[in-house]
Parts: C-alpha cells; sequence; structure tokens
C-alpha cells in the first residue's frame, strides 16, 4: 500500500525528480511500523553525517530525500556544512515524509513516535532537529536549508542553519510558514513539490537564486497572511535576523559575538541547540489554518498539534523574545548599528579615564608619588628639562605677541617653510622606477611552481621569495620542500596557516636540521601540535644543534610540554619568539629559564594570553643577556613586575617591548630609566597612564634610545618636543601615531634635531599642517619612510611641494596604502642587537 | 655617441656590450664604479667585467637599462621577463643593485 503510494505521488510532487531510487523502496515496508524504528537509522545517518543510505521512514520520503539528496549532491559544494545540512534534510524529509504519511493515510499513524524522533533529533543538537519539530518546519527548514546549501557556499548553510534557531530568522520563516499554508490547503506532494521545485530552482541558480525565491515565497506568504500581523512582524524579522544571522555563524569560530538584536531570543547557536522560534509561528499559523480547515485535514491537524504540542509552550516564549527584544522598525541597518554597538567594546580602546577609576590604591599610591617626583624630573638639570622650559617659554612668548586667529600656528611657535614652486612636476618626479630585482621577484613569485631548485641562491632572496610567496597567499608545501632541500641554514615562512600536519611532517622528517640556524614558522598553529613536534622537530636532543633563532609565532596548538622537547633539541637558541602561543604558560618560561638562562637574548611573548607577569618573573630574572624582552599584549603586567626585572636584567637590556600593558605608570619607566642605560628601543603603544614625566624619566636615564614607538599615548607636544631636543640626535625610527597633541613644537624638534631620522609615523596627528610636515620631511634629509595615516589635513601642498628626494610618503588619500608599506626590515637579521655569527 | 659617453660590459664570456653612460648608471654598483672618487680601473678604461654573469643575462640587464630609462621619461610599459632567466636575474640584478 505504501509503495503504491508512493508511486502515486512521485510523478505529481517530483516534477524534476528522477525515478525514485530503488534502493528506497525496499524500506517501505517499514514505514506501517511506528516512526520511531525509522528513527534511529535516521539519526545514525545524520550522526554519521553522511550523505548515504538515509532511510526514509516512508515512500514518499525516498523518492523525495533520494532525489533531493542527488540534488543536494550535484550541486553541494562545502563539505561538512553540506553534510550536515543534508544529514538535515534527511531528517526533514524523514519528519516529512512521516507527516505526508500520516496525512495521507487515513489510518492514524502514530503521532507521538514522531515526536519522540522529534525531539530525539532536537537533543541531538543539530538543525535538523529544528526542523523535526514540527511537520511544515521540518520539511520547509530542510527544503530551506537544501535550496540555500545548494549552489552556496558552507557559510550560507551556516547561515541558513543558524537562521532557524532564530525562530523564523530567515525567510524560512515564512518559508515554513508558506508551507504550512500550503499544506493545510493543498495537497501535500503538491506542496511538497513545489517546494521541491523551488529548492531545485534555487539550487539551479545559485545562492542568490535561492534567496530570491526564499523571498519570494516570503513575499507571498506576507502577502496570504495579511491578517496576521504579529507573524507578519516576525517574518521581517526573521529575515532581517537572518541577515544578522549570517554575522553571527560566520563569526562562529571566532569567538562569542556579542549577542545580536534578536539573538536575545535565548537561541544558543553553538551549542547546537536549536530551538525552532520559526515553530511557533508556524505552529501559530497551522493553529489557524486548522480551525479553517475542512476535516478532511484531520488527521494532518492531529498530527501537526500534536507535533507541535510540545514545541508550542517554547515556541511561544520564543516568539515573545523576539518580537519583544525586536525593535518595531527591525530594519536590517539597525541590525547591523545594533550589532556593531555591541561588539564596538572588543576594539574599542578605552579613555584614561576608565583605566584610572579602576586604579587599586596600590597603583595610586604610586601615582602620588610619582606626582610628587614631577617637579623635581623637570627641575633636574639635564637637555630634557632645559628644553623644556625653552619650549615653554618659547610658546608663552608666541601667544603674548600673536592673537592671530586665523591661522592654526597661533597657539604655537611660526613655522617657515615654503613649498617648491613647481607643483605641476609633482607626480612625474614621483614615480618610482620599479627595480630589476622586484621585477624578477614578482616573476618568480608568479612561477614558484615551476622552480626546481633553490640551490645556488643565498638565503637573502629564499626569505624575499618566499615573504612574498606569502603574501600572495602562493605559499605551499612545494615551496617548503624546495627551501627544505640539502642542508639548509635558514627557512623562514612567515606564514603556515596553510600548513596542515600531515605536510609538515612529511617536509620535516626528510630535513636536515645540521645546518640549521634560523627557523621561522610563523601562524603554525594548524600544523605544529606537540606531538608532530615530538616525532619531527623535536625528535631528539641536540637535533637542531646550531639553531639560534626559532619563531613559532602564533602556533596556538604549542603547549609547555612541546617546548620543553624543542629547548631540548636547541641548545643554542638565542632568540625565541612565542608571541601569541596561547597554552605557553609560566612553567615554559622556567623551562627556558633552566636551559637557557645564559644563552637567551630575545624573547617575544607578545599576547600569550596563559602567562601570568608575576608567575613569570622568578623564571624571567634567570636570563642573564636578555637583551629584547617583549611582553606587549600581557595585561598582567604591572609596576611591580617591570621594576623587579630591570633591576636584575636591566644592563643588558635593549629593546622592550610594553605595548598594551595598560597597568604600567609612571613608575616602570621610572625605574627603566634608572636601569637600562643601554635601551635602544622602547614600544610604550597604548599605555594612556603614561604622563610627560614619564619622558623626562626616559630622556634622563636612557641616552642611546634609537627607537621609540609611541601610540595613543597623552604625552604633550612641549614633552615629546624636549624629548627630540634632548636626544633626537640618536633617534632613527620614531612613532607618534595617535599622540593627539602633536603639534608645532614636535615639528620645529624634529626638524632641527633629529638628523638621523629614517622613519616617522605622524599618523592621525590631526594638528600638523601641511607647513610642519613639509618643514620635517624637508629638514630630515636621512628620512626615507614617512606615514600619515589619518592626517586629513595634509594636502597636495606637502605631496608635491617638498624637497626631499628619497623619502616615501605613505598614507596620504587615495595613495595605494599596502602596496607602500614595506617596513624596513627589521626581521633580517636573526639577532638585533648584537653580532651573531650569521650568514646575511 | 661619443667614446667618452659610452661604457663597456664584458661579461663572463667575454662579450662586449657597448651602452650608453647614462644607462650603465642605472646600475648604483656601475655608477659607483665610474664615478667614485678613486682611482678605478673601470673608470679610467671605461670597461667593466663581470665574471659571474653570463652573456643573455647581462644582455637582459642592458635591456633592463633602457627600459628603466624610457620609464622615467613617462613610457610606461612592461618588461617581460623569460622565467628560465628570472632566477639569475634577479641576483644579477641584486649583485648591480639595480
Amino acid at each position: 500500500m505504501v509503495v503504491l503510494r508512493s508511486r502515486t505521488v512521485t510523478p505529481q510532487t517530483l516534477a524534476k525528480d528522477t525515478t525514485p531510487s530503488p534502493s528506497v523502496v525496499p524500506q517501505s515496508p517499514a514505514v506501517p511500523l511506528l516512526v520511531s524504528p525509522a528513527t534511529p537509522p535516521l539519526s545514525a545517518s545524520r550522526r554519521s553525517g553522511r550523505l548515504t543510505s538515509r532511510s526514509p521512514p516512508t515512500d514518499e520520503t525516498p523518492p523525495t530525500t533520494g532525489t533531493k539528496r542527488r540534488r543536494r549532491r550535484s550541486t553541494s559544494a562545502g563539505v561538512c556544512s553540506i553534510a550536515k545540512n543534508k544529514a538535515v534534510d534527511e531528517g526533514n524529509p524523514a519528519a516529512d515524509v512521516v507527516k505526508q504519511e500520516a496525512e495521507e493515510l487515513e489510518a492514524s499513524l502514530p503521532v507521538s513516535p514522531a515526536t519522540p524522533f522529534l525531539s530525539a533529533h532536537r537533543r541531538s543538537g543539530r538543525l535538523a532537529s529544528r526542523s523535526s519539530s514540527i511537520d511544515g518546519t521540518p520539511r520547509s527548514t530542510g527544503r530551506k536549508r537544501r535550496s540555500a546549501s545548494a549552489g552556496v557556499s558552507s557559510e550560507n548553510e551556516a547561515v541558513v542553519e543558524g537562521n532557524p534557531a532564530a525562530d523564523g530568522v530567515a525567510s524560512e520563516g515564512n518559508v515554513i510558514a508558506d508551507r504550512v499554508k500550503q499544506e493545510a490547503e493543498e495537497e501535500t506532494p503538491q506542496t511538497t513539490g513545489r517546494k521541491r521545485i523551488a529548492e531545485s530552482k534555487s539550487a539551479e541558480e545559485g545562492n542568490q537564486a535561492a534567496e530570491r525565491v526564499v523571498d519570494v515565497i516570503a513575499e507571498r506568504v506576507k502577502q496570504e497572511e495579511q491578517g496576521n500581523d504579529g507573524k507578519g512582524l516576525s517574518l521581517v524579522e526573521n529575515r532581517s535576523v537572518k541577515r544578522t544571522r549570517r554575522w553571527t555563524s560566520e563569526e562562529k569560530g571566532k569567538g562569542k559575538l556579542g549577542e545580536v538584536g534578536t539573538l536575545g531570543t535565548a537561541i544558543d547557536v553553538r551549542n547546537g541547540e536549536l530551538r525552532v522560534p520559526g515553530t511557533l509561528i508556524i505552529d501559530e499559523g497551522r493553529a489557524e489554518r486548522e480551525g479553517r480547515q475542512n476535516p478532511s485535514r484531520q488527521p494532518s491537524t492531529v498530527v501537526t498539534e500534536k507535533a507541535s504540542r510540545e514545541e508550542q509552550e517554547r515556541l511561544k516564549e520564543r516568539t515573545k523574545d523576539a518580537l519583544s527584544k525586536k525593535t518595531e522598525s527591525g530594519s536590517r541597518m539597525d541590525q547591523f548599528k545594533d550589532a556593531a554597538r555591541k561588539n564596538a567594546a572588543r576594539f574599542a580602546h578605552f579613555e584614561a579615564q576608565e583605566h584610572q577609576e579602576a586604579a587599586p590604591p596600590g597603583v595610586e599610591a604610586a601615582e602620588q608619588s610619582t606626582e610628587g617626583d614631577d617637579e623635581k624630573v623637570e627641575d633636574w638639570p639635564g637637555p630634557f628639562s632645559t628644553a623644556m622650559k625653552i619650549i615653554r617659554d618659547r610658546s608663552n612668548r608666541m601667544n603674548l605677541q600673536s592673537e592671530r586667529a586665523t591661522s592654526d600656528k597661533a597657539n604655537s611657535v611660526a613655522i617657515n617653510w615654503t613649498p617648491r614652486g613647481d607643483v605641476g612636476g609633482c607626480n612625474r618626479s614621483r614615480t618610482l622606477v620599479p627595480s630589476l630585482e622586484q621585477l624578477c621577484m614578482e616573476g618568480l613569485a608568479k612561477n614558484a611552481d615551476a622552480i626546481t631548485s633553490l640551490e645556488c641562491v643565498p638565503d637573502v632572496f629564499r626569505h624575499r621569495l618566499s615573504q612574498l610567496l606569502c603574501d600572495s597567499r602562493k605559499m605551499n608545501t612545494h615551496f617548503l620542500n624546495l627551501l627544505a632541500c640539502g642542508s639548509p641554514s635558514e627557512i623562514r615562512i612567515r606564514d603556515c596557516s596553510w600548513l596542515t600536519e600531515e605536510e609538515f611532517t612529511d617536509c620535516v622528517q626528510g630535513l636536515d636540521t645540521s645546518n640549521l640556524t634560523v627557523l621561522q614558522l610563523d601562524y603554525s598553529g594548524r600544523g605544529i601540535p606537540d606531538y608532530v613536534l615530538h616525532s619531527t622537530l623535536a625528535a631528539s636532543p641536540g637535533s637542531m644543534p646550531v639553531l639560534n633563532t626559532l619563531s613559532l609565532n602564533g602556533a596556538y596548538r604549542l603547549s609547555d610540554i612541546g617546548l620543553r622537547s624543542l629547548v631540548s633539541a636547541a641548545p643554542s637558541l638565542r632568540c625565541l619568539n612565542l608571541s601569541q602561543c596561547s597554552l605557553v604558560s609560566a612553567t615554559s618560561i622556567s623551562i627556558l629559564g633552566d636551559s637557557l638562562g645564559s644563552t637567551l637574548q630575545e624573547l617575544y611573548l607578545n599576547d600569550c594570553q596563559s602567562i601570568d607577569a608575576m608567575l613569570m618573573l622568578p623564571a624571567l630574572l634567570k636570563f642573564e643577556n636578555l637583551e629584547v624582552l617583549s611582553v606587549g599584549g600581557i595585561e598582567s603586567v604591572s609596576d611591580d613586575f617591570i621594576t623587579c626585572f630591570v633591576a636584575v636584567c636591566g644592563h643588558a637590556t635593549k629593546e622592550l617591548v610594553l605595548s598594551g600593558c595598560v597597568k604600567l605608570t609612571d613608575s616602570s619607566l621610572k625605574a627603566i630609566a634608572t636601569a637600562c642605560p643601554r635601551l635602544q628601543s622602547l614600544n610604550l603603544s597604548n599605555l594612556r597612564q603614561l604622563t610627560d614625566s614619564a619622558l623626562g624619566y626616559l630622556a634622563n636615564g636612557c641616552r642611546e634610545i634609537q627607537t621609540l614607538k609611541l601610540c595613543r599615548n597623552n604625552f604633550s607636544d612641549e614633552a615629546i618636543a624636549a624629548f627630540v631636543e634632548a636626544y633626537g640626535e640618536s633617534l632613527k625610527d620614531l612613532s607618534l601615531n595617535n599622540v593627539k597633541q602633536v603639534s608645532h613644537n614636535t615639528a620645529l624638534s624634529v626638524a632641527r634635531r633629529a638628523n638621523n631620522l629614517q622613519s616617522l609615523d605622524l599618523s592621525w596627528c590631526r594638528n600638523l599642517a601641511d607647513e610642519a610636515v613639509g618643514l620635517i620631511v624637508d629638514s630630515c634629509l636621512s628620512l626615507k619612510v614617512l606615514k600619515i595615516f589619518g592626517c586629513d589635513q595634509l594636502t597636495d601642498v606637502l605631496l608635491c611641494g617638498h624637497s626631499n628626494p628619497v623619502v616615501e610618503i605613505i598614507g596620504m588619500k587615495m595613495s595605494p596604502a599596502l602596496t607602500n608599506v614595506r617596513v624596513i626590515d627589521a626581521h633580517a637579521f636573526p639577532v638585533h642587537y648584537s653580532s651573531v655569527l650569521s650568514s646575511m | 655617441m661619443r667614446k667618452e659617453d659610452t661604457v663597456k660590459l664584458i661579461s663572463a664570456e667575454g662579450f662586449e656590450f657597448v651602452i650608453s653612460k647614462e644607462a650603465a648608471m642605472v646600475s648604483q654598483t656601475i655608477r659607483n664604479m665610474l664615478t667614485s672618487p678613486g682611482s678605478f680601473a673601470e673608470a679610467q678604461h671605461g670597461e667593466v667585467t663581470f665574471p659571474e654573469i653570463s652573456t643573455t643575462i647581462l644582455e637582459k640587464i642592458c635591456q633592463y637599462f633602457h627600459w628603466s630609462l624610457q620609464y622615467a621619461s613617462g613610457k610606461e610599459t612592461e618588461f617581460p621577463i623569460e622565467p628560465e632567466l628570472t632566477l639569475e636575474l634577479m641576483m644579477a640584478a641584486n649583485y648591480l643593485h639595480t
């Protein structure tokens, strides 16, 4: 009987379907039985995530499922998500089939088994469960999903999948409602067929088509449901929420995004528990329709009611939540704005006031003592205080003299700079002829797969080529093997995100590491977990005897254990970069301290989330020759930490990177200044609690500073100017990015004193006009790079009027930003500050 | 072209390429050789020998010199490089600082 039914159904419903798969038919006898037996195979298949034999419980399902499956197979793009979708779909058809059968069979199929089936699915935490909760819903959801996935990337699928969770978020809700209506009004098979057609259509046309179809259906549904205002609203909401959902789903892997608009509907997508708000709507619609329907629909009604009764409570709650949290306008832009507002906090840099509020009393006491010293700093004899006084006097004089309100320079010293006359010849003289090296490099990068050997190529070229390939995303195992041929001395790959474990193992197992001095495998988290290291690089102690530089930036699967074996394999390490290795903890630092205490010279630990500064302090003190310590982004770094560290190790310290260690105050700068006389590079980005006296301490204590990176600090114009006046001649790289108060005093000082300055960053310093920057550019003859991102006040007068032939100005409007960011290659040398037996 | 305006570049196989001084000066290395204050033999004879650079590569380099002058004067075209030459050409270009 069932078999017959399926056969009759097939031609009508499956307009575009091919003949039902014979494999499906034999299962039909199982149909008359309880639905629940069918459930296990379905859930099993779904759980397996395969497209293989779904055992549809009914005859109708098999053909539809089969065809759908087939269709889906032909159009599916992604892997897992598609499998998931299919699994869901399978679940849906199963549910659909159940429904169909129930409806068509006058006999009352036990509906309750369907419900446990459905709830089982739900519990399985798949989208399928969501759809399966309601008769119409699963089908429509499934179809929706299918249509969405048909021509699209997994993203869309995820989106769609995520959407159902957001109660009618997607037009799915509309579709579902539509389907529900159609089910009520028409023969189910035809509905199915139409839906299928819609699905297949969308599948064929691609994602956008699917969207269009869905939207069309949604519109139709909307029109049809004019009386149902609440639903209409929810449909609109659904659609917009669906859009927002897309973002959320996409960012699933990236961590928790803030609650977005209707996400407040208590739908926890990440837990995979999909409650189906949409089902509630459908239920309501169905209930309505059921009321209107003729009694012939009784079985469906019965099925619907029974199936959805359990859901209704939940759905009602959800819908209420959705509706309540949804704004009345429900427009997409508002959704986006809400999302942005909620998530902005993750990216914002907080104002200093917030930090000060949160400062513990200990810090306040320190600050007070610092403030007490404030006057003392400037009274100390020294070039800094002298300079400060001169500058202050000068600006006071200028203020008294000129009250010109017309020009910006009214509050400060006048700047005499006239641009060059021939503004016309500006652009032509600026075009740099591409060098032959660059052309060749680009040609090589384009044809990297054709390179058969890098045998006679010196390391410099290998690194440049590797960098070019990584930047253009063409890096692959072929090139890695080229690099690993022979007995290489340096391997640098700055982006190993493409590298899988197998590829890494294959490549490195044959690698002769006896001559390897530099190994850089940045962002290799995916391919380098501990066990791979144990079997390859760190297989035996001392396997990399001459390795002095190791960079495993971003190796997020590297833990303390892996590091221990690495360290035993590379006993002569001098430079170690473990930035962004989230599993590395203070234990690793003790390991390093114990084995490399006397030899390690550079240690980079930026953004290592598991490291607590005070816990690692005792280990850090064991390093006798540590020249570079980079702890940017580790928020537990405090004044005490710095004070203790520099007291012991300051004599050797040449570079300190303290960006983002927001707890630091002037007292740590005072400690640094007293204890680190040989400091050459200091990075104080985002340290908002520092005041001018910090610069004062620095000027008085660290006489050899060559690189100073300031970003978003609160220093005043006079203080920076005074610092540059005092020690500007040794400065090679100065960054005043976003130091808002930089103005003419600084410009004058830089122009006058910073003769050796090679790189200057004045991005977002809005107080500098063309004349100020022009003066700097023309006076600093060693200047090679000038960055002026965000300086809208600068015009072509500067670009064309300056007479410095060498400088490269980066960041003006309409100039290609990224192509010009050629960083003065600070990483060319394995160890920065001390001369190492390097092959470069 | 007068003799004083030209330079002779000699490849590893002994091929001699005679080009204008202006073109040769595109290479920083050659420019230093020819214009440095000390009395280098190259400056005196106007000849530079490159024992490590093969003929095909040197020929390509001379073509690059002329292309570079053309580019700087406004006519911006593509400089074609045969893939099989690229590796050696890159190393030679690095040596010549061009």
